[in-house]
């Protein structure tokens, strides 16, 4: 057990599972040769040279990286694909949902894609078409599985999980988090299964139903909020999909009041769909309508400080959270 | 005991078919069931051996009261405060009444499972009892535990009992810890093998819709909103209503269904509640009388987890000021008109509502419930207070709560009016000593205020407006005779009914009496014990006191008090003569009767007791 960054959790898993398994390849752009090497954000240096026969530099041509990787999955490989950002997904699009997603079902089961699309999900200080968030797009696709880890814990469990998953798995990382966010993380096998919810913290005044990014800047506010005396009980979804609001329902019948926090736009959010979804299974238990904090609906600008008047922070959860004490939902 | 038809309220055990140890294949006829229109066998809805016979043959009950239990061979049925039997006997009839009440297995704890460990479930002790709070737990996770031995405290309105364990073993886990209120059946812990391997969590299953149908709380019942609003403004309990929709989803239509074939058989202009509650069985509470006038008309603007909560807690919403936006009702607010006790539903039908204040009716009476906006505050602000120097602070006991609570709500809202009379008791008495001298080999004994209750029930043949109970804007009255007798019991008091007393001798009232007293005592009350009654006696002339004014027990019509029978120097004829005097004080209701017909009333109860003769005729 020892406390590492989130980058370095998912080196670990990747390391880990490459040495269980020759059959995990990797591949993406500039993640060998680039700078240090390891990830154009230096996520795992040392690993490339490690494995000199089993990571790749790829052209940009990511419609190529997530195709290659979709025929080594169906040939029996356990590649991972690499994107460099979300937003370039955009040009594979057609490769994601049109055939990783749905070989398995066309073809009954004969045939399938395990293979993980490791991608840096939100913003990250570059403007309108390189700050994006894509969650609730790829959460919205039958077909995949989307997990979006938290802490590093989660990060390497999770990674480890997608990694073993007969699925394809996207798995959506963050660049806020990559060197920044620390914790404890066991050594070895550890595996965070995938479709399973967890709690953050525990509370009794208000539900926090979140995940990612917006998982550690709850925890902040949840530090704020408690010195006033507000308990925030934070559940991570940790996997967008499936996904299982077990804990989130568990714990809207013990506080009554749910805030969704999201980092993506509100509209089309996920938030309107656990929103809908928990209303459906515990209207009764609802002493307040259940509130979204998300971010703006506006394309990302790329000046600092209204790029961050447009993304949710942990002072947007505060100011949330005291209005719904205060009875302002 | 099944339910049969739509007015079915209560059944006989005529006849067992099988006898305990019994074999019985599912389907096979177990118990025949007696009504007034019919006899049908009933047919076991799952294979096993009857282990209990709970109601032998010859004997009445309500519907849905367990009758037997069927379970493996081997099985034990506990008998004492009967945790959830292995499968009560269920039916089916094809009669289909809109109600066919299902047995409740134990409700699954969301947060936790034992595998392989026997729950330990929050036990139905009586037959109104919808819920109970673990008191306190006599075992720690990872005591032994033998069978037989008490492991839980479980605190309801009325009492606090012990609860034993089923199996031998050890305490694996507390689900729900002490403090924490839950309805009845639910999964409160796990006796097992100390080996057992406590499973991870479990999705969560909702609670709401296992909660026994006592009280009108719609919420978890599977219905449209519309259909659950429909029910909740007409007082229509969907617990008892068969839903046609998708997986039993109760619609509009089944609402309007229902209310058309209530109407039918309902008197010609009675409007829609009053139809509704002709037809006894759908519904549990009557509608809310405005003394003062209600803060909300309309519709009532409250989330949804306040209108539970208001269920729960018994507070008329409509009475209740909202401090959300646009003035919704929130949770707070419910819970701070609960403390207030400013909006408070008399609760008829919730065993939440014990003391000298009758519970839950049995199915068919409907109680009045009366609500109010200003009265008395049991000083909320001295409660909270901390404790001065030299002052004990004891927190109230569920039953004084209930006790407070009712009873500053009966005299804030119920116009009292008192009659008093003197009974010259000689006669009595001494015709007493004779019965009692009659029934010593049957060890029975009359007592004198069993000779008051007999009274009091004739008197109420005669005068029946105090059978009534007040319900805004009629006065319903009851066809069944039933009279409370108040109990002092240790922490509190208790009303238990005797049924339909005037049909009874004497000596049925005098064996039944203590025993229901001191099941009631004990914590092992039975269906029909508590609650349902019409009119409700209290003595204290066991402690010499000659007069006793007491407060009405809601919703009945008034309360009788009993004095000490006295030898007093009596005027007779110009000749003083030494008599026993007893004084009987008359509370009643001043909204059902007036004082002239509460003279009339307590002079008959005189004229009976004086000529005690017609007591036993």
């Amino acid at each position: 057990m020892a406390e590492i960054t989130y980058a370095q959790a998912i080196a670990q898993a990747l390391r880990e599972e490459m040495k269980r398994d020759p059959n995990v390849v990797m591949w993406g752009e500039d993640i060998v040769n680039y700078n240090k090497g390891g990830s154009p954000y230096g996520v795992y240096r040392g690993l490339p040279q490690e494995f000199p026969d089993r990571i790749f530099d790829t052209p940009i041509a990511e419609e190529g990286i997530i195709g290659i990787a979709i025929g080594a999955a169906m040939g029996g490989m356990r590649p991972i694909a690499e994107i460099m950002t979300v937003n370039f997904t955009l040009v594979a699009w057609d490769q994601i949902v049109n055939h990783a997603a749905k070989q398995a079902h066309m073809f009954n089961g004969q045939m399938k894609v395990p293979m993980v699309i490791r991608t840096p999900n939100g913003f990250g200080r570059t403007g309108s078409t390189h700050s994006q968030n894509f969650d609730a797009w790829f959460a919205s696709i039958p077909g995949l599985k989307v997990v979006v880890p938290s802490s590093p814990a989660d990060a390497k469990g999770l990674l480890k999980s997608a990694i073993r998953d007969d699925d394809p798995v996207v798995y959506l990382e963050h660049l806020a988090l990559y060197h920044r966010v620390k914790g404890v993380v066991p050594d070895g096998e550890h595996l965070t299964p995938i479709g399973v919810a967890d709690y953050k913290r525990r509370g009794k005044d208000l539900t926090i139903v979140t995940w990612g990014r917006m998982a550690v800047e709850s925890l902040k506010a949840a530090d704020t909020l408690a010195k006033e005396g507000i308990e925030l009980e934070i559940v991570d979804l940790r996997t967008l999909r499936p996904m299982d609001l077990s804990l989130a329902l568990e714990s809207v019948r013990k506080t009554h009041r749910v805030i969704v926090v999201e980092e993506g736009w509100r509209v089309g959010g996920l938030g309107g769909e656990i929103a809908a979804s928990m209303q459906e299974q515990a209207f009764n238990d609802l002493d307040a309508p259940i509130a979204r904090v998300a971010g703006l609906d506006v394309p990302m600008p790329y000046a600092e400080n209204l790029e961050r008047a447009t993304l949710p922070f942990a002072e947007d959860v505060v100011m949330a959270c005291k209005a719904m004490m205060a009875n302002k939902y | 005991m099944p339910k049969m038809g739509f007015d079915m309220t209560e059944g006989t055990v005529a006849n067992w078919l099988k006898n305990i140890g019994d074999a019985i294949q599912k389907g096979e006829p177990v118990v025949e069931i007696e009504t007034d229109k019919t006899t049908i066998q009933v047919e076991a809805d799952t294979s096993g051996v009857l282990l209990a016979i709970a109601v032998p043959a010859g004997e009445k009950v309500p519907v849905n009261t367990p009758i037997g239990s069927i379970g493996a061979a081997g099985e034990t049925v506990v008998s004492a405060p009967l945790p959830a039997p292995p499968a009560p006997v269920a039916v089916v009839t094809e009669q289909a009444a809109p109600v066919i009440p299902t047995p409740q297995p134990p409700i699954p704890n969301p947060q936790s499972e034992v595998k392989g460990g026997t729950p330990v479930t929050m036990p139905k002790m009586g037959f109104d009892m919808t819920e109970g709070t673990v008191g306190s737990w006599l075992k720690n996770v990872g005591d032994s535990i033998k069978k037989g031995e008490a492991i839980v405290e479980i605190e309801t309105d009325k009492t606090t009992i012990q609860v034993e364990s089923e199996t031998a073993g050890t305490l694996l886990q507390i689900v729900v810890a002490a403090g924490e209120k839950v309805p009845v059946n639910t999964v409160i812990g796990y006796v097992g093998d100390a080996n057992t391997v406590v499973a991870a969590p479990a999705p969560s299953a909702p609670v709401a819709a296992a909660a026994p149908a006592a009280v009108i709380d719609n919420a978890g019942v599977n219905a449209t909103p519309i259909a659950r609003r429909m029910a909740d403004e007409l007082k229509i309990d969907l617990k008892k209503v068969k839903g046609t929709g998708p997986e039993g989803r109760i619609t509009k239509g089944d609402i309007e269904a229902l209310m058309e074939s209530a109407s039918v058989s309902a008197p010609q202009n009675a409007t829609v509640t009053s139809a509704t509650v002709t037809s006894a069985a759908v519904v549990s509470a009557a509608p809310i009388v405005s003394s003062p006038a209600p803060v909300n008309t309309g519709r009532v603007i409250a989330s949804p987890y306040a209108k539970k909560l208001a269920a729960e807690l018994a507070v008329d919403l409509t009475r209740t000021k909202g401090t959300g936006p646009e003035g919704r009702i929130v949770a707070e607010d419910v819970k701070s008109a609960a403390v207030a006790g400013t909006s408070v539903i008399a609760k008829p039908a919730a065993p939440a509502v014990v003391p000298v204040i009758a519970p839950t009716p049995a199915a068919p009476i409907v109680a009045p419930v009366v609500a109010q906006a200003a009265q008395p505050k049991p000083a909320p602000a001295a409660a909270a207070a901390p404790a001065l120097a030299g002052t004990r602070r004891e927190p109230l006991t569920k039953i004084r709560q209930t006790i407070a609570a009712r009873l500053t709500q009966s005299k804030g809202t119920v116009p009292h009016y008192y009659v008093a009379n003197s009974v010259e008791m000689d006669a009595a008495l001494a015709m007493r000593v004779q019965i009692n001298e009659s029934l010593k080999a049957e060890g029975i004994k009359v007592s004198v205020n069993d000779l008051v209750v007999r009274a009091t029930a004739l008197a109420i043949k005669k005068y029946p407006k105090f059978n009534a109970t007040f319900a805004g804007d009629a006065l319903e009255y009851r066809e069944a005779i039933n009279i409370g007798v108040a109990v002092a019991m240790e922490g509190g008091l208790l009303v238990i009914t005797v049924r339909d007393v005037d049909k009874k001798t004497l000596k049925q009232i005098g064996a039944e009496v203590p025993v229901i007293a001191a099941r009631v005592r004990e914590g092992k009350g039975q269906a029909g014990d508590l609650g349902g009654q019409t009119f409700t006696t209290s003595n204290l002339g066991m402690y010499g006191t000659e007069d006793v004014i007491p407060i009405i027990n809601q919703p009945d019509s008034g309360i009788l008090g009993i004095g000490n029978s006295v030898q007093t120097p009596v005027v007779k004829d110009g000749q003083i003569v030494i008599r026993s005097m007893m004084k009987l004080w008359l509370a009643a209701d001043h909204r059902i009767t007036d004082g002239a017909e509460g003279a009339q009333f307590v002079a008959e109860i005189k004229r009976l007791l004086e000529n005690p003769w017609a007591l036993v005729l």
